[in-house]
């Protein structure tokens, strides 16, 4: 399925919900937040958000700021 | 005049916080620069931005290095343009900490990075009625500072001068004004270069100054953190101290008496 990733369409086969999408990605999880399809979705959650083609994802976390 | 407005504690969203000094934690040439500096300012309120996750190089070491548990976190919403964009930031960035804090900035202006008045307000109203702790980054407008206050803002954070530029306290009248007119803590944010516009700001009223890119660009970032501690402290100090009253002319500090070039009368 194609999803819309940080902006950037993005072939994933092998994801069949958030949290696994996570751990396919490599992606550190301490602060680490997920928007799905316009609504946050918290860590607790991501192993219930099953994926669909289409879907808009945005991962995003803390970084050094003023 | 010196400022002679009593320093109160510094209250905010009901927290009592130890310290004037806050702190951003961007620009730092290392993650072990950064917390070491965040550290020796002796700071209790930290700021952090929010951005996308890079997946194709997703490990992020930035913030690796700071002990989380020891510093309440101030999360920003850089990079919004609107009001909409800001709300979207602010609740990303109390999913991701817990915290519903926010320094709310909303900067559509990539040169001066100088904030937009109207949707500040309209993202500040949103943000309290959805119960986050707002700490708006405004324009030295005190007109602006006392709607944002009436909209139930937790602070008002008026600018010295544009972001990173350094130049210290350029908008020193339209602060005066802000202090004199504020129920809520005063937080002089940006352009703040050196100590001494920090003590300034302290001295003249303000309640807290937030310092990042010259504490985080110095050639020695802890040395310069523990510089703008000191100059906080010295000026929380003088201000508890009680300032004298400044005047336009003299006054001898020696008595005007017993000079040597006095003659007395002849005695008859």
């Amino acid at each position: 399925m194609k999803l819309q990733l940080n902006g950037e369409t993005q072939e994933v086969n092998d994801a069949a919900t958030l949290d696994e999408l996570v751990t396919r990605l490599g992606i550190e999880r301490q602060h680490l937040v997920i928007e799905h399809n316009g609504a946050i979705r918290t860590a607790e959650e991501w192993s219930a958000a099953a994926l669909q083609d289409g879907d808009v994802v945005e991962m995003v976390r803390f970084v050094g700021g003023g | 005049m010196m400022a002679t407005k009593p320093l109160k504690k510094l209250v905010i969203g009901g927290v009592e916080l130890n310290s004037r000094l806050f702190v951003g934690t961007g620009k730092f040439s290392s993650p072990e620069a950064m917390a070491a500096a965040v550290e020796a300012s002796g700071s209790a309120l930290v700021t952090v931005a929010l951005r996308r996750v890079d997946v194709r190089n997703p490990e992020d070491r930035t913030l690796s290095a700071l002990d989380f548990s020891k510093y309440r976190l101030l999360p920003n919403t850089s990079g919004a343009r609107t009001a909409e964009e800001a709300v979207r930031l602010a609740k990303l960035a109390r999913a991701a900490t817990g915290t519903n804090w926010v320094k709310l900035e909303v900067t559509p202006d990539p040169n001066y990075l100088l904030p937009d008045p109207i949707e500040t307000l309209k993202a500040a109203e949103q943000l309290v009625a959805d119960g986050f702790v707002v700490l708006p980054y405004i324009n030295a407008d005190p007109i602006l500072a006392k709607r944002l206050q009436d909209v139930g803002c937790a602070t008002v954070m008026p600018l010295g001068s544009p972001i990173g530029t350094n130049r210290g306290l350029k908008t020193v009248d339209q602060i005066r004004i802000i202090i004199e007119q504020a129920t809520v803590p005063v937080v002089v944010d940006a352009g703040i270069g050196m100590p001494s516009h920090a003590a300034e700001a302290i001295e003249m009223g303000a309640d807290a100054v937030l310092i990042n890119t010259a504490i985080a660009v110095a050639r020695d970032p802890s040395a310069m953190a523990r510089a703008f501690r000191l100059a906080v402290e010295a000026a929380v100090l003088a201000r508890e101290a009680g300032p004298g009253e400044s005047t336009a002319k003299a006054r001898a500090s020696s008595p005007l008496t017993g000079f040597l070039h006095e003659t007395k009368g002849a005695a008859s």
